[in-house]
């Protein structure tokens, strides 16, 4: 077992290599060391192996001169749920681009991609360069943990109804492995998969990343959740979600005192708002946050897999279709003043938006003819996939001239690994991100939304979907502003 | 490198070994070559044993298909461990190369090519 105090350092071990073949082994065999603490799979462990000789000779054939020693850095980290391979050279610079034209290296850079979780190639300028692979943390699900006696009283309880009135607090570490079971009564396994693992939500809220309010029954059982999500500790806005109530205490407007909650605990610890994604399978929950005063800001299609299903509600009947959920932000303190910039078509429809947000911001229309530069040659993205949804999420981190193409390459693999709803997330605060959605849009992305204050600033989402179906008469609207949302996104959908 | 090669008039099996990274691949290269490319046969590679190949090993199938398809002959391979499997899938090798999956499965269908391509008498 590695100990907390190390876990919580930068890294866990570095290394330091010369740049020969000479040391692709050692290195291999150093990562998988640190690797197996964390009981990856021996699948898993393939994996590790073969994407750390790839990081290795990517590095060792294309960051310095022939017959040049230069050395490099082999780091392992951990994050909550991921651990962590970085490569830092500072040889030649070099970027995805260019190494994907080469044949000598396109091939290793096409498995990088595809065996881990995310895969980040960072240009650092004079610093050099950085290869981070990313791989999720194995994890115990709690149908592992649950006893047959937990499981049959969980069926039982579908069909029980509770009269007490539950309290409300705010999670604790400890509680993890009772919402894990909270989880599984109200979702069975249909639900995404954080919530199925005790271990993972503990190192959430204890790093920050989580916190929840809970509903606790006199007999000390949680009987309802509602989670913020931080994008890093202490972030001034956060994501709310994993919203479940015990089917027993259904009725008891949990849902929406458990919201007010929140947001009061926003208001109190200086946060500018929270978003959340409602879905759209019924109008329940779109028409909860509507009623606390959240707006409406975007429409992700194709969000959730055909299989969610919600025990007493729909009669655990599927989805014909991926569902969508629409956006919302929830104001809980005056933001920062801002500047937005939007491409002429989507200009209209995200100024009604803004409108309704009430946010202190400035819009700037950028016109078609128009094209502003980025001040950065080389853009840095961030791809997030996440498996137990099929979707993935390319978030641009540094906007460069390059972002286009950059994106297209990354959508091209999420494409090939049959990701089925690609969303793209594209900071606005700077004239060139107008020509980025303008021509992303050509490129087959659609409008979905924007997101308030999600990194200094706000964001704009845009979606693709993978030969995905989507038939606007199954998506279930609550509000004006959503409908003509949804409207204006299956404009582009063919 | 030393490979356990069998031939007969119409086909060559060699036995890829358990390991082929950036370190091993050159020296598979050659031993294929000497194995396959010097004589006019259809080969195949019986992968039963290899548990690790990384992208440098993946071009050395790709260049020894190459030679051979400008002799006229066919590389086929067998038995990929699921692993393996995987990498032909995401590299789009499953599409390039013949792959089955047992080596009497590949050895039929050379056995029927060279019936159907052999002169009649």
């Amino acid at each position: 077992m590695i100990s907390k105090n190390i876990l919580s350092k930068d890294f866990i071990a570095r290394m330091t290599v010369f740049s020969d073949s000479l040391y692709i082994r050692a290195a291999q065999e150093f990562v998988l060391y640190y690797a197996k603490l964390f009981r990856f799979s021996e699948l898993d462990l393939h994996k590790i192996e073969l994407i750390t000789e790839e990081a290795v000779v990517n590095v060792i054939e294309n960051s310095f001169e022939k017959d040049e020693y230069g050395s490099f850095d082999i780091k392992v980290s951990y994050k909550p749920g991921a651990f962590i391979i970085t490569i830092e050279d500072q040889g030649i610079p070099s970027s995805a681009e260019l190494l994907e034209k080469k044949e000598t290296s396109a091939l290793g850079l096409l498995l990088m991609r595809n065996l881990t979780d995310e895969f980040n190639l960072i240009n650092l300028g004079r610093g050099g360069k950085k290869t981070e692979l990313i791989k999720y943390l194995p994890e115990t699900s709690i149908e592992e943990l649950l006893t047959r006696e937990e499981k049959e009283q969980n069926l039982a309880a579908e069909t029980a109804v509770s009269s007490d009135v539950p309290t409300m607090r705010l999670v604790r570490p400890d509680d993890a492995p009772m919402l894990s079971r909270l989880a599984y009564r109200v979702y069975g396994y249909t639900y995404s998969s954080a919530f199925y693992y005790p271990e993972k939500i503990k190192e959430l809220i204890e790093t920050g990343l989580l916190t929840s309010v809970v509903s606790v029954n006199k007999e000390q059982e949680i009987v309802g959740n509602l989670s913020l999500f931080f994008e890093h500790k202490g972030a001034p806005v956060a994501d709310s979600g994993a919203a479940m109530v015990d089917p027993r205490y259904r009725g008891h407007s949990l849902f929406k005192v458990s919201k007010r909650f929140l947001s009061d605990y926003a208001t109190e610890n200086n946060m500018y708002g929270i978003y959340s994604e409602a879905v759209t399978i019924h109008s329940f929950t779109q028409q909860g946050n509507i009623s606390l005063g959240a707006k409406e800001t975007g429409i992700m299609l194709a969000f959730a897999g055909e299989n969610l299903t919600f025990k007493k509600i729909n009669n655990d009947k599927k989805s014909e279709q991926r569902q969508a959920v629409v956006l919302y932000y929830l104001k809980t303190n005056q933001e920062p003043q801002r500047t937005v910039h939007l491409s002429e078509k989507f200009c209209p429809i995200l100024s009604k938006v803004y409108t309704n947000l009430a946010l202190d911001r400035e819009i700037i229309m950028i016109k078609d003819d128009e094209n502003p530069e980025a001040n950065h040659a080389t853009s840095i993205i961030n791809t997030a996939v996440k498996p137990d949804l099929n979707i993935a999420v390319i978030s641009i981190l540094q906007m460069g001239n390059d972002a286009v193409g950059m994106i297209t390459r990354q959508l091209r693999e999420l494409c090939l690994k049959k990701i089925e709803t690609i969303y793209v997330e594209i900071p606005m605060d700077i004239p060139f991100a107008a020509v980025v959605s303008r021509e992303l849009n050509k490129s087959g992305f659609m409008l979905s939304g924007i997101v308030p204050e999600l990194r200094n600033g706000d964001i704009l989402k845009m979606q693709y979907l993978n030969n995905v179906y989507v038939d606007p008469a199954k998506i279930v609207i609550a509000s004006p502003l959503a409908a003509a949302l949804l409207t204006e996104i299956m404009k582009d959908y063919q | 490198m030393l490979l356990k090669v069998r031939k007969n008039s119409e086909y060559t099996i060699v036995n890829a070994p358990e390991r082929v990274d950036t370190l091993l691949a050159a020296d598979f290269e050659l031993a294929l070559l000497d194995a396959g490319t010097l004589e006019d046969y259809n080969m195949v590679i019986d992968c039963s044993k290899l548990v690790y190949l990384s992208s440098s090993g993946l071009r050395v199938f790709l260049l020894v298909q190459k030679k051979m398809l400008a002799k006229g002959v066919k590389l086929s391979i067998c038995h990929l461990n699921p692993a393996i499997q995987e990498l032909f899938n995401i590299s789009g090798f499953s599409m390039i190369f013949a792959v089955y999956t047992d080596l009497e499965a590949a050895i039929a269908e050379i056995t029927e090519q060279h019936r159907n391509t052999s002169p009649r008498e």
